[in-house]
């Protein structure tokens, strides 16, 4: 009753569901944002999937950083803090990885971003 | 019975007729049924028992005939345009996967059945991931694929009995299976 073709069929449709599961995760099809913190207080999210460049501004509108997401990714571009820690902190994309400006007290986090190798971390 | 199986005008129309029928009722139960899984568009797919009895009685042209009509009459009974455009596209992904499947001849009943359940889900997330815009809707995909697999082998073994039976009990020669 059954064919090879038929085994040959349900196994490579099986395979390509697995494949479809791999792909999604890897590639942030997902979506995720980032979040910004400002000396402890919400900035502001932002999506990952828009290219967008973010000026942080303190509350008194003095310039402070620039948060850059491109190819859904996101890096500080800019800093007016004398180190510029945060632009050598490079590119972030995976849950819980942060961007960290101690100088200007900004921190910036991926929320719901693709997996992350670890995923939690005990303290 | 190979070959020519266009049969005279009358018998074609009684046919689709029978097979319309049927196939509307399927659809009916189905809608009946509770739905065990809740993801959208996990579905048993029972019309596509009496779609495949058609092409393999009497081939694609009658049963892309059966298929269209009971689309529409049942869209129109029961789901709604809305209904009926998703269901066209699925149903359409479906026929096409089955014709070709059948034609080419590597594939069992079931094999076919299986092509026609697994195109059918895509058919519907990709017009749905069209209309909303969205494309997390494809993240359901590889679930569609397992249960499309699960129930296509299901309905495929339901059509391969149905069928053997239909064969043994009618000796005639216009109900001898095309191969």
């Amino acid at each position: 009753m059954l064919k090879k073709a038929d085994i040959a069929l349900f196994i490579s449709l099986l395979l390509f569901a697995v494949l479809f599961i791999f792909i999604f995760d890897f590639t942030n099809i997902n979506g995720g944002s980032v979040a910004v913190s400002l000396e402890g207080m919400r900035y502001g999210s932002y999506p990952l999937d828009k290219d967008t460049i973010i000026d942080i501004k303190s509350k008194e509108g003095i310039y402070l950083n620039s948060l850059e997401i491109k190819n859904s990714k996101a890096r500080m571009i800019h800093a007016s803090c004398p180190d510029g820690y945060c632009i050598k902190q490079g590119e972030i994309s995976h849950s819980h990885d942060t961007i960290v400006c101690l100088p200007n007290k900004i921190i910036v986090e991926v929320i719901n971003g693709s997996k992350n190798k670890v995923d939690a971390v005990s303290q | 019975m190979k070959g020519n199986i266009l049969m005279s005008k009358s018998h074609n129309i009684a046919f689709i007729g029978i097979f319309t029928a049927l196939a509307i009722v399927a659809g009916y139960i189905e809608r009946i049924l509770p739905s065990l899984v809740p993801v959208p568009g996990v579905k048993l797919g029972i019309a596509n028992i009496i779609i495949i009895l058609c092409l393999y009685l009497r081939g694609g042209r009658m049963a892309l005939a059966v298929n269209f009509t009971r689309i529409i009459v049942s869209g129109l009974l029961f789901s709604g345009l809305s209904g009926i455009i998703y269901a066209l596209a699925g149903g359409a992904l479906s026929f096409i996967s089955m014709y070709i499947g059948k034609r080419i001849k590597i594939f069992s009943l079931i094999g076919v059945s299986v092509l026609g359940g697994v195109s059918h889900n895509m058919g519907q997330i990709f017009l749905a991931a069209i209309v909303v815009w969205n494309i997390k809707l494809l993240y359901y995909i590889p679930v569609l694929i397992i249960s499309g697999i699960i129930t296509g082998a299901f309905i495929g073994l339901i059509a391969w009995y149905t069928l053997g039976r239909l064969c043994q009990y009618y000796h005639l020669p216009d109900t001898k299976p095309m191969n």
